[in-house]
């Protein structure tokens, strides 16, 4: 491939999206990378070289919303997207509002997740 | 018979699992016997919550699964672990499934005889942390002589509960007067045992007094419209009519009429009353359909 593949890091305390979505984002021809947690993931080394963010809102210790809040405090810009299992529309558009490039909706599909991961990583290339 | 407001779940169907209903379960146990229709509208958020969890999984597992196989050089090996995590999500789905059901099917309607006046001053008790927070005040007039209804108490407690709510959030920002709820309960001429909740909120036009029982139709930003059109459904299965009319001057008024129980009485929920004839038995018959 000529293009360097983008980076996408998963942050969700589920361990099933953790597992799977990785996987999806793999065939669709990213690089994934999985975090259990806000912490963990701030904590990772070279974490400025990721094109993308898919986040859990509801997550323990921090949320998703407060990850979000912290990166822009540090000064690091990520597209971000978030992911929830709440159909919660204000939510939603309040995320957005604060950010956010886009909140699906879980259980969300291949074109769903793909057309706004397209949207990050073309607003990032 | 008890007046201690009992809960709808006995607490040895609420023990939860690892996983599953947990949120929902924690919602229960936490609100203990306060499980009120407000409480089922964030319960019925929770198990959307629960479910979505585990079918997020299968959906992802599944396309990624696809891709595998459809990709030039099919990765067997990774398509394989795909349809294994899909099919242990899917049976975490049904566990969950299960165990809600469990927690459910547990509350079978107790039909007896309960005070309308009962049902309020348990209402009242459960909402006094609400009233306070929202400085309302009530003003009750309870009547003696209001008789008894047939059917199941926490099902009706929960409907005198829902009205409150309804006359708190109705009143709630409001700055103009004071909050006042009155409560009325009394018998009508037709041996009726009749309630009636009256705020001095914002109010409601003459068109929307029967569009608010309707499922989620709200008025208020926050609300998912269900607590009136569920409210509407008991009072209906037992035998009775709930409706809203606009006070004249400011304010709404909820209004509810059930058949008194003096008016079928000498026929027990066991006697051999012939169809029809019987109150009791009609509701008996709705309730146990719910």
């Amino acid at each position: 491939m000529a293009i360097a593949q983008p980076v996408v890091a998963v942050i969700d305390d589920d361990e099933s999206v953790r597992e799977s979505l990785p996987d999806l984002l793999v065939a669709l021809g990213f690089i994934a990378r999985a975090f259990p947690s806000a912490a963990s993931f701030l904590a990772a080394p070279g974490i400025a070289g990721t094109a993308c963010l898919l986040v859990d809102v509801a997550m323990p210790h921090m949320s998703g919303p407060e990850l979000q809040r912290e990166l822009q405090r540090r000064g690091t810009h990520i597209p971000l997207i978030f992911i929830t299992a709440d159909r919660d529309e204000s939510q939603r558009e309040r995320l957005i509002e604060q950010g956010a490039l886009d909140c699906l909706f879980k259980p969300f599909g291949e074109s769903e997740l793909l057309r706004a991961l397209m949207r990050a990583t073309g607003s990032s290339r | 018979v008890s007046k201690q407001p009992k809960s709808v779940m006995p607490p040895s169907q609420t023990n939860g699992g690892p996983h599953g209903e947990a949120r929902a379960g924690r919602l229960l146990r936490q609100r203990g016997q306060a499980s009120t229709l407000t409480d089922l509208q964030l319960l019925i958020a929770s198990i959307a919550h629960e479910v979505n969890q585990p079918l997020s999984g299968i959906l992802t597992n599944a396309n990624a699964c696809r891709r595998m196989l459809s990709a030039d050089q099919p990765n067997i090996d990774g398509a394989a672990e795909t349809v294994r995590r899909t099919i242990r999500d899917v049976e975490r789905a049904v566990e969950l499934i299960n165990r809600l059901r469990a927690l459910f099917a547990v509350h079978k309607p107790v039909i007896e005889p309960v005070g309308l006046n009962d049902a309020v001053l348990e209402a009242l008790a459960l909402s006094r942390g609400d009233l306070e927070r929202s400085r309302v005040t009530v003003h009750c007039d309870l009547r003696d002589d209001t008789p008894p209804v047939v059917g199941d108490r926490i099902l009706l407690q929960q409907v005198v509960l829902n009205l409150v709510r309804n006359a708190i959030e109705a009143m709630s920002g409001m700055a103009e007067r004071p909050r006042v709820v009155t409560i009325a309960t009394w018998q009508d001429e037709y041996n009726q045992a009749r309630l009636s909740v009256h705020d001095v909120g914002a109010g409601i036009s003459l068109r929307d007094a029967d569009k608010i029982f309707t499922p989620l139709y709200s008025t208020k930003p926050d609300g998912m419209g269900m607590g009136l059109c569920i409210s509407r459904t008991i009072v209906e299965r037992h035998s009775g009519r709930l409706w809203a009319t606009a006070n004249i001057g400011v304010g709404t008024t909820f209004w509810l009429s059930m058949p008194g129980q003096r008016m079928t009485c000498g026929v027990g929920l066991e006697g051999n009353a012939t169809p029809g004839t019987n109150n009791h038995l009609r509701t008996a018959r709705a309730l146990q359909a719910t």
